[in-house]
């Protein structure tokens, strides 16, 4: 039967190619090119949903050679179980997402070339595809290259304005940066195993003495790392991520960044096969330090998609504390353990794709209604919008681990093999080290919760604060619909947990010969011996307690009765914008981490008496540590040894004969 | 015989660098020139390829006779009879010049070049040329001297297709014949414009044309 998927898997690369032209050929109408784009993205994505599914479910990988480009460089897709898990999180956002589409492009309607928006969409969409699937390092760089353009063009689209073109210059060279690592570790493993392919990879690589691992280990986190907007290579996610189009921002947030992911899991655990324990700790370190540094400046932020961006560094964080975790558990010898944990990140890699989607495309909502993403100039939004209002909640409901939403499910394995560490690992450094990494978690938690009502709370509670919220109309229903597909699949991974172990089981049984599977709803027997949660029981102990705070508030308080009356202002009238704002709501906590936003606070005073003010106007300017004390001397040092290196390219004409000569020289010297 | 040529095509080339006036140059290309001629007719009369015959004939004509004749006439024309400019002192140019001829020598011999039976002896000499040329080309401040350093060049890569294979196919050898001659007429308008608007012939000047 794997000839079926087969088809199925090459009828949807081909519905994505399709799209491409197409909406090329239409570049002229808007509205055809919008058509053919999307709903060819859509089927492709439907196509490559069923594709991985069947895979998932037979367990039979399938391989499509393409192209042979070169007589050992072969341009193949081979869908293997970790590949087409991949393929179902990518396709299924590719579902919702050209759904979404289909409204949110109207905007550009007349003023930007719709086909090439649609088509770069198509071809984003083919590209990832390729980077999760093909077996060949060539074809796998191509692709990845192709990956990072096509999003910096698509990043690059609303190029004029001048925050754009700032944002899509520091992500081109990120990227670029990141990929020199890659080829870095794919150029070592092919000097030691003198080939190219990732089969021979998976065979050789393992045999590889520690030193060349280690080389390959680090280039590969530095690389991958830098595409998934890890700390301290964040830097281009908040900055990308509200300078492209809505749609693209999820796609790029959701699932371009869990690219890296699967590279990162191919590299260590299908060549690498595991190695030493440091590794284990570097990625968790890292974990850490993505998860809690990102949402710390996530919390500042007033701007909905910089926000989202920053919660997406630290759900990387998390997903990062999962795979080092389970890269600890793999080199102490405890399969199940580190079966757990695998569990545990390639679950949040689909739960973090789902509600991050959902959420962008939530504020791409509030985007194309108000036009503007600072929450300050929102609010009421509820009752103009009351779908996206409520999808949005739901999104940032799972995005701060409410059970029983998937945000959840996912956080919790990974609190689970946390504490494991301290728990089953005897050496006291993992004892305190894991304790230490699951209170970050919660710290995490709490401060994802805090921002998800702030920015709720602005943007759609209260009274519109600007016309621009005043006038805003509920978004066309396709867009409605495209991210109900994402909250129901919220939902359904929320509450139905085992559905993604049997997905999963085959990848970790792979690596760990481990099974973990889940077989009830609502409930997820991870392993006889390892903790199991079930979801029904915590909604009646949630309930339980909830019931039984309203009891004892009853009881202590008294029956409640409400007084409405008016609000005593000092004698001037109540106007929307006195409403409490985001920069208020976060201010506590700016002020408790001072140190590391390097805050900067100006209050100006204007008036004759400093009582009597005319005018209050209070400035805050945050310069996150990150960026001056790591990037601004980076940069500097680069420009410096560059001012230097210019002084052989000093335009004599002698000094480049000079070169010619001695190189020639040293040529003829040298071989023999 | 061909170790004396050799050693005076040699012998030439240090001189080139250790000229006084950019004038005295003509002379000693010219006689470098008329030595490469006599080699290759020596050759011919050694291989009876009549080819070798056409290459020494034109050798001759173009480069010991039509290109000394055009840059004498430039040299009279900008009237620059005085002392030449290096970017070294003339003893370090000599010692440069040595070592240069040492590695010339060390690296063809290294590097087991195929060569004929009455080429061999100019395989190190011919790539020593080159050498040379190139570093005329870089001591040399003067624009006038760059393109003897590049017709010096062209003698040594004439003399490494005479001693590999007894010189390049007829074709080849006349296209390379006509573009020396086009590049020393151009050489000779260019020194004249680059000394009209200049006042000088000091190539370091024209870096202020750079943006």
């Amino acid at each position: 039967m794997a000839d079926f998927e087969t088809r199925l898997f090459v009828l949807s690369l081909l519905f994505f190619v399709f799209g491409t032209f197409s909406a090329l050929c239409f570049s002229r109408r808007d509205k055809w090119a919008n058509i053919f784009a999307h709903s060819s993205a859509l089927v492709g994505g439907l196509l490559g949903t069923v594709a991985a599914s069947l895979v998932l479910a037979t367990k039979q990988p399938i391989s499509v050679t393409a192209w042979t480009i070169v007589s050992d460089v072969t341009l193949r897709f081979k869908v293997d179980t970790l590949s087409a898990y991949f393929l179902f999180v990518i396709s299924v956002l590719a579902v919702a997402v050209s759904v979404y589409s289909i409204g949110y492009v109207t905007e550009y309607y007349g003023k930007k070339p719709i086909g090439w928006l649609g088509g770069g969409l198509n071809l984003f969409l083919l590209s990832m595809v390729a980077v999760i699937t093909v077996d060949h390092s060539v074809s796998f760089l191509i692709a990845w290259e192709f990956m990072s353009l096509l999003s910096f063009f698509l990043v690059m689209f609303e190029h004029e304005k001048p925050e754009t073109r700032k944002a899509g210059y520091v992500y081109v060279v990120m990227t670029h940066f990141g990929t020199v690592f890659i080829i870095l570790s794919f150029l070592t493993l092919f000097f030691f195993t003198n080939r190219l392919d990732f089969q021979s990879f998976t065979q050789a690589a393992s045999d590889l003495p520690a030193s060349v691992k280690n080389i390959i280990f680090l280039t590969s986190l530095i690389g991958f790392g830098t595409k998934a907007g890890m700390i301290p290579l964040h830097v281009w996610l908040p900055r990308a991520h509200p300078a492209a189009p809505s749609h693209i921002s999820a796609l790029m947030s959701a699932v371009m960044i869990k690219t890296a992911i699967y590279g990162l899991l191919r590299v260590n655990y299908d060549f690498l096969k595991g190695g030493a324990t440091w590794w284990g700790a570097v990625v968790l370190g890292i974990g850490v330090l993505s998860a809690v540094l990102g949402i710390l400046f996530g919390v500042a932020e007033n701007d909905m998609k910089r926000f989202l961006a920053f919660s997406s560094a630290e759900n990387i964080g998390i997903i990062f504390m999962g795979l080092g975790a389970s890269l600890l558990f793999r080199s102490y010898h405890e399969p199940l353990l580190g079966a757990l944990a695998l569990t545990a990140l390639l679950y949040h890699v689909l739960n973090h794709a789902i509600f991050k989607g959902l959420l962008f495309m939530g504020a791409g909502s509030v985007l194309y209604a108000t036009h503007t993403k600072n929450i300050n100039e929102l609010g009421g939004l509820i009752r103009r919008m009351p779908w996206t209002a409520v999808l949005f909640l739901i999104g940032g409901m799972s995005l701060a681990a409410f059970p029983p939403l998937n945000g959840f499910m996912s956080e919790w394995a990974t609190f689970q093999s946390l504490l494991h560490l301290s728990f089953s690992l005897h050496s006291p450094i993992w004892k305190t080290v894991g304790g230490l990494a699951a209170a970050t978690l919660g710290l995490t938690g709490a401060f994802v919760a805090g921002s998800v009502v702030k920015h709720f709370g602005t943007a759609f509670l209260a009274l519109p604060r600007t016309s621009h919220a005043a006038k805003a109309n509920e978004v066309p229903l396709a867009m409605r619909f495209g991210m109900v597909v994402l909250a129901g699949g919220t939902v359904v991974f929320g509450v139905w947990p085992g559905l993604v172990l049997r997905m999963t089981n085959q990848i970790v049984e792979n690596y760990f010969h481990q099974s973990l599977t889940g077989h009830a709803m609502l409930y997820v027997p991870f392993h006889r011996s390892v903790e199991s949660i079930s979801l029904g029981w915590m909604t009646i102990i949630f309930l339980a307690i909830l019931l039984l705070l309203i009891a004892l508030l009853r009881v202590s308080v008294g029956k409640s009765n409400n007084h409405y009356d008016e609000t005593w202002n000092c004698g001037t009238p109540l106007v929307p914008t006195m409403e409490y704002t985001g920069t208020s709501y976060s201010h506590p906590v700016l002020m408790i981490f001072k140190r590391l936003y390097g805050i900067e606070r100006k209050i100006d005073v204007q008036g004759e008496y400093a009582y009597y003010p005319k005018r209050i106007r209070h400035r805050l300017k945050i310069e996150a540590i990150i960026e001056t004390k790591l990037y601004r001397p980076l940069i500097r040092g680069t420009v410096w040894l560059s001012q230097r290196l210019r002084a052989i390219q000093n335009g004599n004409l002698q000094s480049y004969l000079a070169y010619m000569i001695i190189t020639l020289i040293v040529l003829l010297l040298w071989i023999r | 015989m061909e170790q004396w040529i050799a050693m005076l095509l040699l012998i030439s080339a240090i001189w080139l660098l250790q000229i006084r006036k950019i004038s005295d140059s003509v002379p000693i290309l010219a006689f470098q020139s008329f030595v490469l001629a006599l080699m290759a007719g020596a050759m011919w009369y050694e291989t009876k390829l009549s080819h070798l015959f056409v290459a020494a004939l034109l050798t001759l004509i173009v480069k010991a006779i039509i290109i000394p004749a055009i840059l004498h006439y430039t040299i009279k024309k900008i009237d620059v009879h005085r002392r030449v400019e290096r970017v070294t002192s003339k003893y370090t140019s000599l010692l440069i010049a040595i070592i240069l001829s040492v590695a010339g020598f060390y690296v063809t011999s290294r590097l087991h070049l195929p060569s004929t039976k009455f080429g061999a002896p100019y395989l190190p000499v011919s790539i020593t040329l080159m050498f040379l040329g190139t570093f005329i080309m870089i001591d040399h401040k003067k624009a006038l001297m760059q393109g003897i350093g590049l017709i010096t060049i062209e003698n040594g890569l004439f003399l490494v297709a005479q001693s590999i294979s007894y010189g390049m196919p007829m074709m080849v050898e006349l296209g390379v014949f006509f573009d020396m001659l086009v590049t020393v007429v151009i050489i000779g308008i260019l020194s004249f414009r680059i000394h009209s608007t200049f006042e000088s012939l000091n190539i370091e000047k024209m870096s202020n044309l750079k943006g």
